[in-house]
């Protein structure tokens, strides 16, 4: 059977109609997108995972940094004791977090439809 | 034969708007993925991070939970300011005392759970914490305890028995020091839930510092938990969990200090009085999410030779136990619900 050009413009729309509809409607998890740092204050700012950047925030105990590296992110310098927060090491998937509680800075992977609805450890 | 454009002559006309219609109906019966709105506060000396499906009821529940869990912080804290750290001071002296009914009440379910764990789970240990320094949020750099008081410490304790009388707490031997560390989160976790669903909110997630329990499911279908990967960065696994339960890991790879090139872990065996060996992480689903923690500390400190009965007398069913060779032990009735995404990990499945 020869397609006619007009088929052929039905049956891309219809194949990207069904593929459009799938992601919509199933929408499996996607990669994280956004990283979302809280301060001490409650306060939230958001930063792209895919731009390369240093993140200084200031909690009660000094500066907490935070590196945004190949779209990963996670926390390289706190003024804490333990440095509990420095071992959850590079975080990639959506719904991971991580915190230093005594200087009050929490980090987020947030995606639209994270991979993983909460981390458990 | 006319082009597909043309449906009206089309000879597959039938056939395509039967498709569409069976395929919208399809889609029709399928629900969208619920957005979820998150919130996070530090309360129980952790960050607690809520997620519930959207609603416009939200921002009260998350202020109800936050205002709920500061209060059980400050109740169950043993050290500094608290309830239980008062109570801990008063009995450094009296023989007696007598706690509030609620205090009462969790301080008899930690102490039979302590039973149910054949003491590797053991709420009267606060001295041994203490020496080890891991009461400090902030523990200075100072040498771990020698083994002449290790060895006095588990003297005193093995001579100390508490018991109650209805409204009142005894101790025979030696004061003690209390320490709900491995328990009060999982109580505070319960209380979570029943708040919400005391709000009339079925289906979200309350993870305080990684300890977590579900409400509900996501629309239908199951929550995805990942499970972080006890030595390295990424997941070890993922579990897919629905229903009213509770999700809590204790681990070595959190809380520890570095002593002359040798690592001190935070989850102490009451019987040797040192941090427990064999085992990296304990996981443990259970309905309670305070047996929960109890266990996952109590299989933890059992390690390698004790886990099995700790586990009968429990009665635990739920558990993954990451071993220091890296190898997964998984109870077969988790197994349906657990998917292993770190492929480095031989799993074996306990019948």
């Amino acid at each position: 059977m020869k397609l006619a050009s007009g088929d052929v413009v039905v049956l891309v729309a219809a194949a990207a109609l069904v593929t459009g509809a799938w992601f919509a409607i199933f929408t499996p998890g996607v990669a994280a997108d956004t990283v979302r740092i809280q301060n001490a204050s409650g306060e939230t700012e958001d930063y792209p995972l895919s731009e390369n950047r240093s993140i200084r925030v200031q909690g009660p105990l000094g500066e907490t940094r935070i590196e945004i590296r190949d779209r990963r992110v996670a926390i390289t310098h706190s003024p804490c004791q333990q440095k509990i927060c420095l071992r959850s090491g590079w975080l990639s998937a959506g719904g991971e977090v991580s915190a230093c509680v005594p200087n009050r800075v929490a980090v987020t992977l947030a995606a639209r439809h994270p991979e993983f609805d909460a981390v458990n450890f | 034969m006319p082009p597909l454009h043309n449906l009206q002559r089309h000879p597959l006309r039938k056939p395509l708007v039967l498709a569409l219609l069976l395929g919208g109906m399809l889609l029709a019966a399928c629900e969208r993925a619920p957005e979820i709105e998150r919130r996070q506060f530090f309360a129980l000396g952790t960050l607690v991070d809520v997620s519930l499906p959207a609603s416009e009821q939200n921002e009260a529940h998350f202020e109800a939970l936050e205002k709920e869990l500061l209060q059980l912080e400050h109740r169950w804290r043993a050290w500094q300011h608290g309830e239980i750290a008062d109570l801990n001071r008063e009995w450094q002296t009296a023989a007696v005392v007598t706690p509030d009914a609620a205090l009462l009440d969790g301080i008899r379910q930690a102490l039979s759970l302590k039973t149910a764990s054949l003491g590797y789970f053991d709420p009267t240990i606060g001295e041994l914490v203490a020496l080890w320094g891991f009461e400090q949020e902030e523990r200075p750099a100072v040498s771990p305890p020698t083994a002449d008081q290790l060895q006095q410490w588990r003297s005193r304790h093995e001579l100390t028995t508490v018991q109650f009388d209805g409204t009142s707490l005894m101790r025979d031997g030696a004061p003690l020091w209390l320490d709900f560390g491995a328990f009060a989160k999982g109580l505070a976790l319960n209380r979570a839930r029943e708040l919400l669903l005391g709000r009339d909110v079925v289906s979200g997630i309350v993870n305080a510092g990684g300890d977590l329990v579900v409400l509900g499911d996501k629309q239908g279908q199951p929550w995805r938990i990942g499970i972080r990967n006890p030595r390295g960065d990424g997941m070890l696994g993922s579990l897919q969990v629905r229903g009213d339960i509770g999700v809590v890991t204790s681990g070595d790879y959190e809380r520890y200090f570095e002593w002359q090139g040798r690592r001190y872990h935070h989850v102490l065996n009451p019987f040797t009085a040192l941090p427990a060996r064999g085992f990296v992480s304990v996981t443990v689903v259970h309905a309670d999410a305070a047996v929960a923690d109890a266990a996952a500390t109590a299989l933890m400190a059992a390690g390698p030779a004790h886990w099995r009965e700790v586990a009968a007398s429990m009665g635990l069913d739920k558990f993954l136990i990451v071993t220091e060779h890296g190898k997964i032990l998984l109870a077969a009735t988790l197994q349906p619900h657990f998917e292993l995404l770190d492929a480095q990990h031989a799993v074996e499945v306990l019948p």
